[in-house]
């Protein structure tokens, strides 16, 4: 009787503990499902609070984010409404760049980061050794006058329309940055630091060794020849009058790295494509080798570690180099004053969403101020004008926009009138971003020092040039620009 | 909307979770989760959203009407009528820009320019059909009383995008009643979350790699025998990853509210021959076709050659199921030739290679089988098959190949682990461990949640990151 007294004790406490648990887990479930609920209601909320702090533009990516899409029916019924909002939503991600760092961060773990590799890997053409000089491209219309015009090779030149690494990168970039560029640049004001944000351009291959970047050179031959023949084109419109230098300028690839190791990377030789590009030139067009110079220097501070440009000081030696090619003695460095701005962190830093080996060797900008003059006018070619410094106090500058202290950035047309200068004399620089930093070299040199950004500029510049009684016209143009595109846009300045 | 989307994870997806949550009838829920499929449908477009709604009708009626026919004859006749009117549907959507192009290039014409843009999941949603036609047909199930029971089948968003392709004999019941336990939700969050990190970090990073290794252009020529190597890797890991992960990421959602979907991936990377990498690779596909197609022509109780033929029609038809284009029916055709060759090996009494020879066996096929599959431009797919043997002449390796794979190595091999049962398996011990450990059952539940809440973390960094697209000022 007591034994099954206990047992009955016994199931009556198992029920009884059974019942518990049960009534534990059920309050468990409850609180999961509250807990849950919360979470659930801070995303959410988080999500659409947060949508007043939401970023416009980014700085590092030197870009505008998406829009939240206007509504349209079309849209609707095709989805590419729902899509943009998708777009929106994650492009303009609250903490956006801090979220960037932290993937950044993560992705440190991925592997041995010595040396890293950036973009996809290309492959050069192979470089001839020399060639002709490249044909004259005139109008049909003007290709009687000219005289010297090899019309008959006009051909050989369209056909070589093959694309190549670099070109067809650069077109798809043009594409996505299409509705921007769309706007003319006389809608826009600089803004505070000097950065345009509306035209940008995704490099090829950027590899990353000893906390520096560079960007791997691709040659091409199509570009080349397209270059030079405009070059050639060129000389024969503006005719003996007119002289015109051609600088071509290396980029650190060819100046800081042995060649041994730019060719292992894939890439091309830039001294090789120089000389081949050079040879096609007309005789009558002065050259301006460079690439030996800077090598000379290259323990010198003349490539930025994070960026892709050159320092002033590179651009200093290739300066030398200019006055020794027209025959006028160049300045001592020392004349000029200069500036230092620590904590820049350029192009090569963004573009590797900010690669821990260059994060910790920032650039310091250093500026020299031009004695004759430090103002210059700033226009779009088309009537709207500002003046700017040639040389700008950058810190204030955002730690990727320093190297538009420069001559305020790209622009169509850039005026610098020296007063100390009254010889009449003047010269238009032809150039994208290499030649900012030169430009304030030149303005002890020339009474009127006319920048002309071929990309932006809106007009024709032989007339220009011949209103304007210009004697020399200097086309600096880095490794990485000659491309087919940019010698098109070129030439159509001048016809 | 793709679940690997910031606005799904931050606004879509807690928004639905708070709305289910909230009502209590099955039937409100029922109700919450076909308003919810049919929003998030709305992503592949209005217009598309209209065909799903029509195609569902379709198949609601057709359904009912094959239910109620008792003449065989006519039955028949309804169902080759009906899996007739989706495949064509199916075949003008998915196919009219192909066989165009195909038949222009016959009479050296180009007719590529008909290309109509693909209905979202159309041939996930068509083969759902079909199959519920076919299974109210040969009495597996029963027809759907309702539309919006049916229309729930083919447009919920779990699977509305990349599958799986349920039955509606299994979903059928689980629309009627299901029960969502605490312990289904946390192991839902659990699956999901961990799809969503293979996704954003591991398979989205190998298609990058695999898109710089071995870029979709005749650039190809010039990527050295390590690169195109390496770079059919990346896309290998990527395709399983990926796809595996949208699976992961579709069971996940269903069985945190008490679904439970059939396992669509069994890590058919350890597969030992190409038959067992197919019981493993996508398997409500290739069930679909075993069920629908391959048995219902006769299966292998007919003569040799009949089956013979019977298997080129269905692999032909896998691979055109992959996608319009030649170069899939080639990746179909291919499986085939191996699969019959293993069939023949069997019927002559061949002995199963030893394991490690059948892993390499059936990797290395698998390996080709996805550069079939990469490259619908067979001028492309030759260079890239030349690449692996150095016929292109691009040599045999280059420093920035060493750079690559140097950068990513843990990555790799982290990838690589992932296609394994290794990771699930010590996961699986672990959590065994911890409920033996932590009595209390909801504090191993809390790590688990830490871990979910971790992976969501990564993953959002890597979606973040994904968008980043730096523009170089003043480039040049």
């Amino acid at each position: 009787m007591s034994s099954g007294k206990t047992r009955s004790d016994r199931e009556r406490r198992r029920a009884l503990a059974r019942k518990k648990r049960k009534e534990l887990q059920r309050i468990w479930h409850q609180r999961y499902i509250r807990i849950f609920t919360y979470l659930f209601a801070a995303l959410l909320a988080v999500s659409v609070l947060l949508i007043p702090i939401r970023p416009k533009e980014s700085d590092l990516e030197k870009r505008e984010l998406a829009k939240f899409p206007g509504l349209s029916l079309t849209g609707i019924f095709t989805g590419t409404w729902f899509s943009d909002i998708d777009t929106w939503f994650s492009d303009t991600f609250p903490f956006r760049e801090q979220l960037l760092a932290c993937q950044s961060g993560v992705e440190k773990l991925y592997g041995l980061k010595g040396e890293e590799l950036y973009g996809s890997a290309g492959q050069g053409d192979e470089i001839p050794d020399s060639a002709e000089l490249a044909p004259v491209l005139l109008p049909p219309s003007e290709g009687d006058d000219s005289g010297n015009n090899d019309a008959s090779q006009e051909g050989a030149v369209q056909e070589n329309t093959s694309e190549e690494g670099i070109v067809s990168e650069e077109g798809q970039a043009a594409e996505e940055t299409a509705p921007d560029q769309a706007e003319t640049p006389a809608e826009e004001e600089p803004t505070e630091d000097g950065t345009i944000h509306n035209q940008g351009e995704v490099a090829g291959t950027v590899y990353i060794a000893e906390n520096r970047g560079f960007e791997i050179y691709y040659f091409s031959n199509s570009s080349a020849v397209a270059y030079a023949s405009m070059l050639n084109t060129v000389h024969a419109i503006l005719g003996d009058s007119v002289t015109i230098y051609d600088m071509l300028a290396p980029t650190s690839f060819a100046v800081c790295l042995d060649e041994e190791t730019q060719l292992s990377l894939g890439g091309s030789s830039t001294r090789d494509a120089f000389n081949y590009t050079y040879s096609m030139l007309d005789p009558a067009i002065q050259q301006v080798p460079v690439l030996d110079t800077l090598i000379k220097h290259n323990a010198e501070y003349v490539y930025y570690n994070t960026d892709h440009h050159w320092t002033q000081l590179g651009a200093y030696y290739s300066y030398v180099e200019f006055c020794k090619a027209k025959g006028i003695s160049a300045h001592d460095i020392t004349e000029f004053r200069e500036s230092q701005y620590p904590g820049f962190l350029g192009t090569f830093y963004s573009y590797s969403n900010q690669s821990e080996a260059l994060g910790n060797n920032p650039d310091t900008l250093v500026t020299y101020t031009p004695n004759g003059t430090n103002d210059c006018i700033i226009s779009d070619g088309q009537g709207y004008e500002y003046n700017y410094p040639v040389v700008d106090d950058a810190t204030e500058y955002s730690t990727g926009g320093k190297y538009s202290a420069f001559i305020g950035g790209d622009h169509a047309l850039t005026t610098i009138n020296n007063p100390s200068i009254t010889d009449g004399s003047s010269c238009v620089v032809v150039k994208e971003s290499y030649g900012n930093a030169f430009v304030p070299f030149l303005v002890d040199h020339y009474q009127t020092v006319y920048v002309v950004d071929y990309r932006y500029y809106p007009n024709n510049l032989t007339t220009f040039i011949q209103q304007n009684n210009v004697s020399d016209v200097i086309f600096l143009n880095n490794a990485d620009a000659i491309l087919q595109s940019n010698a098109e846009t070129m030439l159509s300045m001048f016809m | 909307m793709i679940f690997s989307s910031l606005l799904f994870l931050c606004v879509f997806f807690p928004l639905f979770m708070l709305v289910y949550f909230r009502v209590s009838s099955s039937e409100a829920r029922n109700r919450t989760l076909l308003i919810f499929s049919l929003i998030f449908y709305c992503w592949g477009g209005l217009r598309y959203l209209i065909l799903l709604l029509i195609m569902t009708a379709l198949g609601f009626f057709m359904g009912r009407i094959i239910e109620r026919t008792g003449d065989p004859a006519r039955k028949k006749t309804y169902l080759i009528l009906s899996a007739a009117l989706f495949l064509a549907v199916l075949g003008v959507f998915k196919y009219t820009g192909f066989f165009l192009g195909s038949v222009g290039a016959l009479l050296n014409q180009d007719w590529n320019i008909f290309r109509i843009a693909l209905p979202l999941g159309i041939s996930f949603y068509t083969f759902k059909l079909i199959s519920y036609v076919a299974d109210v047909y040969n009495g597996r199930c029963t027809a759907a009383d309702r539309y919006q029971d049916l229309l729930l089948y083919t447009s919920i968003f779990h699977q509305s995008v990349s599958g799986p392709i349920e039955r509606y004999t299994d979903m059928a019941p689980q629309i009627r009643s299901r029960k969502a336990t605490l312990k289904n939700l946390v192991d839902g969050m659990t699956r999901f979350c961990t799809g969503l990190a293979k996704k954003a970090v591991l398979a989205n990073h190998c298609g990058s790699l695999a898109a710089t290794l071995l870029p979709l252009s005749s650039e190809i020529r010039t990527v050295p025998v390590t690169g195109v190597w390496l770079g059919s890797l990346c896309y290998m890991l990527q395709i399983y990853l990926d796809f595996s992960a949208y699976s992961d990421m579709a069971l996940g959602l269903g069985q945190m509210i008490g679904f439970h979907y059939k396992e669509n991936f069994n890590y058919p990377y350890i597969a030992v021959s190409i038959k067992d990498f197919w019981k493993r690779w996508h398997i409500s596909l290739s069930s679909f076709f075993r069920d629908y197609v391959y048995i219902p022509l006769g299966g292998n109780r007919i003569s040799k050659t009949r089956t013979m033929l019977n298997l080129l029609a269905v692999w032909a038809l896998t691979g055109l199921w992959h996608g319009a284009s030649w170069n899939y029916i080639l990746w179909g055709l291919y499986f085939f030739v191996f699969i019959t060759l293993e069939n023949l090996y069997r019927d002559r009494g061949g002995k199963a290679l030893p394991a490690a020879a059948g892993h390499v066996y059936t990797l290395l096929v698998v390996f080709i089988s996805w550069i079939l599959f990469r490259f619908e431009d067979f001028g492309q797919l030759g260079l890239a098959l030349k690449g692996l043997v150095n016929l292109n002449g691009a040599g045999l390796n280059s420093a920035a190949i060493g750079v690559v794979l140097k950068n990513n190595i843990f990555f790799l091999i982290a990838a690589v682990f992932a296609c394994t049962p290794v990771a699930a398996g010590q996961a699986a011990k672990l959590n065994a461990q911890l409920n033996r450990r932590i009595p209390n059952i909801s504090r191993a539940m809390l790590l688990r949640i830490v871990f979910c809440i971790l992976m969501l973390a990564v993953s959002v960094f890597a979606l973040i990151g994904n968008s980043y697209t730096p523009f170089l000022y003043n480039q040049f």
